[in-house]
């Protein structure tokens, strides 16, 4: 385990070597489940690096747009993302975003994490139990109306795969809740993406990650444009890291349309039980 | 699936893809100089090194701005009004969470 070694005193280069070589895992977890990889990111940085944990959120917004573009390019010339869905879904979560952000000071951090953990954990077990089955996603006009209906060629099995698309408000609302909770925790937000397309809207598991992993890269701009300016983006932390994610999250979208769904959804219920335990932590 | 969507597929890919490549190119020729003449081992504020991987960081948090104004005039072309005022109302939002968040 040569990466333990960064931790205490290292020279700036190995600083940087390390980081590069976190934040590669970073991107290809963060890729694969649609996440920003924060969670791999912030916690490399603080606990195996000792970097401040508000430079090391610092960078990992910087992390969340490099995972978002660097997979997203294939994600959406191999047809992964659901674009229709993202555009329409984004609204809520930049709309949820900015209220986050202006009712932060008004409720505890230690009870928003509370909730959120007890949230996850219920998102986490339901997504684990449940078999898709494609005739029972509910008919909706607005789906309809939206287009939001779409197909993807599943590489695992060599075929064109059509899905139907359900509960187009639901996904909106829960799509708000995950905004606000991004808004006012500076992090997670992503982790309710998934579990609103997956268990409300009912898209396949590697539609919804990927189509997350689009939707990320929008929300976190607002946050980063704000780091930069405040000069919180410390230029030689996130350089490596940006790299480092961008490579990881480019094998990542080369290896995802080649996985069974099934893998994805265990990836994805194990980095949630994960985030549920370092928000439980916090409380 | 209707026929502008072909399209804002390929226009999106084309658009991350060279925002991501304008990105690397920066961070990989600012980390390299910052290697080179000291800053990174002298941990400097400021120096050619930082202003490269400065513009970097800049290029690639941009990119999904681009990739949503990329949308809206595709949206826009085909006369795809309700997209169209989708992407409109993340580019307010967006504006309006910066300057919020410039003024906090």
């Amino acid at each position: 385990m040569g990466f333990l070694r960064c931790n205490g005193r290292v020279t700036p280069l190995l600083f940087v070597l390390c980081a590069f070589a976190l934040s590669i895992a970073g991107g290809l977890v963060g890729s694969l489940v649609g996440l920003g990889g924060g969670i791999v990111v912030v916690p490399a940085l603080t606990i195996l690096l000792g970097v401040d944990i508000r430079l090391a959120i610092a960078a990992s917004t910087i992390a969340v747009i490099a995972t978002s573009s660097g997979a997203a390019a294939a994600y959406t010339r191999d047809r992964l993302s659901n674009l229709r869905v993202a555009m329409f879904l984004e609204v809520a979560t930049v709309a949820g975003g900015i209220s986050g952000a202006l009712v932060a000071g008004f409720v505890a951090p230690s009870i928003l994490n509370a909730v959120f953990a007890a949230v996850l954990l219920v998102a986490a077990v339901t997504m684990l139990r449940t078999r898709h089955d494609a005739t029972a996603v509910p008919a909706s006009d607005l789906a309809d109306r939206l287009q939001l209906h779409g197909s993807y060629p599943d590489r695992a099995t060599g075929t064109e795969i059509a899905y139907q698309v359900g509960r187009p408000r639901t996904g909106f609302g829960i799509m708000y809740f995950a905004g606000i909770t991004s808004g006012m925790l500076g992090i997670g937000g992503g982790v309710f993406k998934v579990p609103a397309m997956d268990l409300a809207m009912r898209l396949p598991i590697k539609v919804s990650t990927a189509t997350s992993n689009l939707m990320i890269g929008v929300t976190a701009t607002g946050a980063a444009v704000i780091y930069l300016a405040r000069g919180d983006i410390e230029p030689f932390i996130a350089a490596p890291v940006a790299l480092g994610v961008l490579i990881g999250a480019a094998v990542g979208a080369r290896v995802m349309p080649h996985l069974d769904g099934t893998v994805v959804r265990r990836l994805f219920v194990v980095v949630l039980l994960v985030t549920a335990a370092q928000m439980a932590g916090k409380v | 699936m209707s026929a502008s969507d072909g399209r804002i597929e390929a226009a999106i890919s084309r658009t991350l893809r060279t925002g991501v490549l304008v990105s690397v190119v920066l961070l990989v020729a600012g980390l390299a100089l910052g290697i080179a003449d000291g800053t990174l081992r002298d941990d400097s504020p400021d120096g050619a090194a930082v202003v490269l991987i400065t513009l970097g960081l800049v290029a690639l948090v941009i990119t999904p701005m681009v990739r949503v104004l990329a949308s809206t005039v595709i949206y826009w072309r085909s006369r795809d009004r309700v997209y169209l005022t989708f992407t409109l109302a993340v580019i307010a939002l967006l504006a309006l969470s910066v300057l919020l968040g410039a003024t906090a």
